[in-house]
Parts: structure tokens; C-alpha cells; sequence
């Protein structure tokens, strides 16, 4: 259900968009699934790695190739796609504006992560943290943080 | 936010601290094997089980990509400048340390020296720096963890910190910060359990690093495989050079570890992935493997007979790490807070000397308080305390030097005193109890001897298994030290003690000794 919902979603953001840039985004030429789940197109690398944000055409809260990543390590799996996504855009939020909020918002999407996920997110991280910059801003929003499990659903 | 340094929880506070190349995530899966081992306590069970709750703070990988070099070579420059620290400010956290299962005091002049790299993070006088290779703001993060570490300390009350390869050298700088704050209280804040000790100290003799951990010693490289030890990293190819109190004239000499207290795995180490296998080094897929490994230095850990896997160290060391916490948070530390008379001399806290472990007896006391006595002339002594914990052994004698021989009964003894059959205590409400076995219960006591007779001072001791005692003649049929003086009941007698000596284990502690003349006065 969940993956459908999110197909539908996503052609109706293309027919709104009516295939043409909107908002800065980069125009997307053809919708493309991974795993029934719509995805956006693999964005220039170039572009991509200028800024800690990167290319984020859908305006999700995930960058692109983060986006398709996710649709192809976990896309088979509802429940676990929707975790790995939460957890990417938690990501994201704390690296583009590390606050306190955000970076909390973050830590418990891995403290509450059960220990069959955490492999998978960590690949996920890894696959986040492709440049200096970001790397330096993940260290910078996460240096000591606390990781506990209290308060999480059992 | 539990009040520092009290046991406010009927959880017990674990804290975990990453080495290098962790994640959140990698970080969060090790407390969690932490969490589901302690959750067992295979070898704690009934009313010897606790409950723990394990948190991880992450200590970041490197400075991640604001200097030059990949990750792992980021972060071997940041132990580099890790261990140079070390090296510089080593002399004075001796003065620092604190042994689980002894009582000891922090020089927090010392303790504030070492902080110091805590705030400085770049010590100086090496080629990293010079080179233009780290910067404090490459640091910035690592620092920034350790004092996120001591703030996390502190808003759980206590902790058990347990740390894992580089995240030694952290806990180390947050116990240094804490003992700059805290000086002798930093023993009710926080135990370090060392796993794969990066450092040359172990602040608090529980130390869990083996010796065929190819991450750290040299010598546990296999055949044909390269050396990827910390202990010779800065003289590998990197020419990393530093002048320190432990390396002259900008060397690129070794490292100094932690001697290894156990031995290498005597089982093969199951499931391991290939960066381990090489090195034996990780934490989950090592140090809480199920591989036999023999214990190599005894660091007064009481081990379960029988459980001598690696989980089963590392539950035990972590369960004594706990004990030692709650103890001193109920326990008065052999804190001298009365004045002292004796001859008319007033003694001030630092006549309370030699708070150490007493080596050669069985079993090793692990504390010993002792009050130097001069020879001279007294008609009697008063000693108060307060026992806050009960102890396995407790001893109170006077240590007497001298070669007579002298009666076995004579004069009164109140109070505590020693016999052969057990110890019988005269506490302060004047109930008398007996510590057969030696156990003696958390109370106030006082110990009064009056001289009543011409030959009456009589102080005895339990005292089994002294050589040079046993020598002496002082010795009774009952193993009890006599030294009772011949003397007038209207002169002061004479006596020739050396000194008064209180001993015990690492779970009692004596607060509020104050020692007075019988003619000075009651004390209480």
C-alpha cells in the first residue's frame, strides 16, 4: 500500500510540475521506479558533492542518489524502507541545519532502531558521508552524542 | 538529573565510548550487545544480579575530512597527538590515579595540569603540528565528545565508563577533568573499564587488553602480515616525530601501552570478519567473543570460577567496576575529619598516611590508614570511627616494634577489641556484636583503652601472619600481638608502638577517625 501510495504520489508531483524545473529542482525527464517506489533521476555528481545538501529534485528531505539507494537496499520491504527513510531524513536535516532539534530527531532514529536495521543504516550514513564536507558536518552534529534507547517503543 | 556522585538509581549507569571508525549506528549495535550481555548477567544471578542501562557516546571518526589523509589515516593523527598528550602529562596523573579497590587520594593540582590537554588539545613539540598537518579545530570534535562525555557523566550521577581502543584516551581526559573539579570525590562519579587500552595508564586497574590484540602490540602480529600496531605507528614509514618526557630530541619512538593483563585467546575467536580476524581488536567480535582467555595480571577483579571466556571478563569486570562505584557513594573514604591529640600534639589530617594497598599479606589489604605514633608516654587512647560499608576484613591494630615479651592478660580493653575466636565490637549505642569471620558491619565504633591497673594498657591485635612479628615474641598462642607495658598505675605508661593502623578490603571504608589521650577527653 505503501509503495503505491508513493507512485501516485510521485506522478502527481511530475504531472504538477508538468515535467519542467519548478523551485530550482532539477527537471526530471521520466519517472523511474526501484522497487515499485518512484524515484528521482541520479543527479550530476558534480553537482551533487558541491554542497553538504547535494541534489534534492523531489524536495523529500533526502538527497537523489540517497533517495535510490534507499528504494533499492530496502525497497522490498515496507517496514524497513520507512524506517531507513526517516532515519535518512534525519540525517539530512541535522547535516544542512544541525540544531538541536534536528539532531535529536536524528539520534533517535538510530537509538530506536532495532539491532537487524542498524547494519543497514550504518551502510546508509556511510553512503551519506561521501565528502569532506559532510563528513565534517555529521562529526560536528554528533561529537558525543548520547545514544540511548530509553523513551524508544519496545 | 540524578544528584553527582549518588547511586540515585536502582539501574546501574553504564556509559560506552567508541574507538575509531565508528558510526552512530556502529556505535549504538556495540552498546547494545553491552546492554543484551549485562541484560543476562550469565554469571550474576539471584540477589548478586543488576540492572544496568547502557548508553553510547560517540566519539567521532577523525576530524572527517578537514585536514588531509582518508579517515583512518585522520585518525591515526589524532591518536598520535592523543598518545604525545599522554606521554607529557603522564607524570602527573599517577598522582591522579584511583584503583578500584583501593582508597586514594587526587592531587587536583595534578588533575588540573592534565585537563589542561583537555583545553588544549594540540600539546606541542611534534611534527604533526609543525607541518601544519592538525589544528585545534581539527580537535574541535574530539573535544568536544569528551566534554559531552563528563556532562553525560554528570547527569547520570555516576557511571561506569567503559571504553574501547582510542576511547580510552578520552575517558581519560573527562576522569582528569572530573578530578580537576571533584579531587577526592571523582571516586563516587565514575569506574573506566579499559577494553583494548590505547593508553599507558589505567586509571582504574580495570583493564580488560589482550595480548595478542595485533591493533595495539606489536608483538601480536602474525607471519607475513604487516604491523598495523599502535605501538610502533610513528615510526612506520610516517616519520611522525615528537619530544616528550618518554621521547627525546623529536623521535619517532614507540609507544608505551598498558602492559596486556591477559594473555592471547586460547580458543579460536568464532565469527570474526576480515579486519579482525588480522587483529583481534574489535570490540563485539572480540572482546565479547566467547573465546577462552586466560587472565595474565591480577587486578584485584574477582572473576566467576569457571567463566573464562572473554563476555564473561568483561561481565565480571564491569559488575566490579559497579561495586567499587556503589561502595565509595556509601562510604565515607577514610576521610580524617576530628583533631588528634596524642602527647599534646595535635595531629592534623596528614598524619593520616599511607592510604595504599599493603602488599605482602594474604589476602592483599587493600587499604591501609596508619598514624605515625613517636616513641613516648600516654595513659590511655580513645578512637572513634564510622564504618560505612561492611567489610570482609577489617583490622585494627597497634603495630608495636618492640622485642619484649609481655602478659597476655592484663588491664581492660572496651570497646573493639580482638580475640582469637573472631572480633567482638562494642559499638557506640553499647551493643556488642561479634565479627566472627571477620566481618565487620557499617556503624559507629569507638575503641577505648584506660590504664586502671600498674600494668594495664593493653592493646591487642589480630595480626595472624607476620613474619617479623612472629619473630618478636609478641605473638600469644592465639597469634595475638601483646603490647601491653609494664608500668605504675601513677606514672604514664610507657609505651612503644609505631603505629595504629587501621587495614581493610576494598569494601569498607572508615570516615570521622579521630584519636585522642584518655586524659584528653571524651571524644564523642
Amino acid at each position: 500500500m505503501k509503495k503505491i501510495l508513493l507512485g501516485i504520489l510521485a506522478l502527481v508531483a511530475l504531472a504538477g510540475c508538468g515535467g519542467g524545473g519548478k523551485d530550482g529542482k532539477v527537471a526530471q525527464a521520466a519517472p523511474e521506479n526501484i522497487n515499485s517506489i518512484a524515484v528521482p533521476p541520479q543527479p550530476d555528481a558534480t553537482a551533487n558533492a558541491a554542497t553538504v545538501a547535494g541534489v534534492d529534485s523531489d524536495g523529500n528531505g533526502v538527497r537523489d542518489d540517497i533517495d535510490r539507494k534507499l528504494a533499492t537496499d530496502f525497497g522490498s520491504n515496507t517496514a524497513a524502507y520507512t524506517t531507513a527513510l526517516n532515519h535518512a531524513k534525519t540525517l539530512q536535516a541535522a547535516l544542512v541545519a544541525p540544531g538541536a532539534t534536528q539532531v535529536a530527531a536524528h539520534i533517535a532514529a538510530v537509538a530506536c532502531a532495532d539491532q537487524a536495521m542498524l547494519d543497514g543504516l550504518k551502510a546508509m550514513t556511510l553512503a551519506t558521508l561521501d565528502t569532506d564536507a559532510r563528513k565534517s558536518a555529521y562529526a560536528e552534529a554528533f561529537a558525543g552524542a548520547s545514544i540511548s534507547s530509553a523513551g524508544c517503543a519496545k | 538529573m540524578a544528584l553527582l556522585g549518588t547511586s540515585a538509581h536502582a539501574t546501574s549507569n553504564v556509559i560506552y565510548v567508541n574507538g575509531i571508525q565508528n558510526t552512530l549506528e556502529g556505535s549504538r549495535q556495540t552498546a547494545n550487545r553491552i546492554q543484551t550481555i549485562l541484560d543476562a548477567s550469565t554469571n550474576h544471578t539471584g540477589t548478586n544480579k543488576k540492572t544496568y542501562a547502557v548508553v553510547a557516546v560517540w566519539n567521532p571518526i577523525g576530524w572527517n575530512g578537514t585536514s588531509d589523509g582518508g579517515d583512518l589515516a585522520q585518525d591515526k593523527k589524532e591518536l598520535f597527538l592523543l598518545k604525545t598528550a599522554e606521554e607529557k602529562f603522564q607524570a602527573d596523573f599517577q598522582s591522579i590515579l584511583a584503583p578500584h579497590n583501593l582508597s586514594r587520594q587526587i592531587d587536583k593540582s595534578a588533575a588540573e595540569r592534565v585537563a589542561a590537554y583537555l583545553s588544549d588539545m594540540t600539546p606541542g613539540d611534534n611534527s604533526l603540528e609543525t607541518k601544519g598537518k592538525i589544528t585545534d579545530a581539527n580537535m574541535g570534535v574530539t573535544q568536544k565528545a569528551i566534554l559531552k562525555l563528563i556532562a553525560e557523566i554528570e547527569r547520570q550521577g555516576s557511571a561506569v565508563v567503559v571504553a574501547h581502543s582510542q576511547g580510552n584516551l578520552l575517558a581519560n581526559l573527562a576522569y582528569a577533568k572530573l578530578a580537576a573539579t571533584h579531587g577526592n570525590d571523582t571516586y563516587k562519579y565514575i569506574r573506566v573499564v579499559n577494553v583494548a587500552n590505547t593508553s599507558a595508564i589505567s586509571v582504574n586497574n580495570l583493564n580488560i587488553t589482550h595480548a595478542g590484540d595485533a591493533a595495539l602490540f606489536s608483538s601480536a602480529t602474525a607471519a607475513l602480515l604487516a604491523d598495523q600496531s599502535l605501538e610502533t605507528m610513528p615510526s612506520r614509514g610516517a616519520n611522525w616525530t615528537r619530544t616528550t618526557p618518554a621521547c627525546a630530541n623529536n623521535g619517532a619512538c614507540n609507544f608505551t601501552l598498558a602492559q596486556a593483563t591477559f594473555g592471547s585467546p586460547t580458543t579460536n575467536i568464532p565469527d570474526q570478519g576480515a579486519v579482525d580476524e588480522t587483529l583481534d581488536h574489535s570490540i563485539v567480535e572480540t572482546y565479547l567473543s566467547t573465546a577462552i582467555v586466560p587472565m595474565a595480571i591480577n587486578q584485584g577483579v574477582t572473576f566467576t570460577a569457571g567463566a573464562e571466556r572473554f563476555v564473561d571478563r568483561f561481565e565480571d569486570f564491569v559488575y566490579e567496576a559497579t561495586k567499587s562505584l556503589e561502595a565509595s557513594q556509601t562510604a565515607g573514604q577514610g576521610n580524617v575529619v576530628g583533631s588528634q591529640y596524642v602527647n599534646g600534639n595535635t595531629w592534623t589530617d596528614a598524619g593520616l598516611t599511607n592510604i595504599n594497598l599493603k602488599n605482602g599479606f594474604t589476602p592483599a589489604y587493600m587499604w591501609e590508614a596508619s598514624l605515625k605514633i613517636t616513641d613516648g608516654s600516654l595513659d590511655g587512647m580513645s578512637v572513634s570511627f564510622d564504618l560505612k560499608s561492611a567489610c570482609t576484613y577489617l583490622y585494627f591494630y597497634i603495630r608495636t616494634d618492640e622485642t619484649a615479651s609481655y602478659p597476655n592478660s592484663a588491664g581492660t580493653a572496651t570497646g573493639l577489641f580482638f580475640d582469637g575466636a573472631g572480633m567482638n565490637a562494642t559499638k557506640y549505642d553499647g551493643s556488642v556484636s561479634q565479627w566472627s569471620t571477620h566481618m565487620a558491619w557499617a556503624g559507629h565504633y569507638r575503641v577505648s583503652f584506660a590504664r586502671t591497673s600498674a600494668r594495664n594498657v593493653f592493646w591487642q591485635a589480630y595480626y595472624p601472619s607476620d613474619a617479623t612479628l612472629a619473630a618478636s615474641g609478641n605473638l600469644d598462642s592465639s597469634g595475638l600481638v601483646q603490647a601491653a607495658t609494664v608500668g605504675s598505675s601513677s606514672l604514664p605508661v610507657k609505651y612503644y608502638s609505631r603505629n595504629v593502623v587501621f587495614q581493610g578490603d576494598e569494601k569498607c571504608s572508615i570516615s570521622n577517625l579521630a584519636i585522642k589521650t584518655a586524659s584528653g577527653g571524651s571524644l564523642f
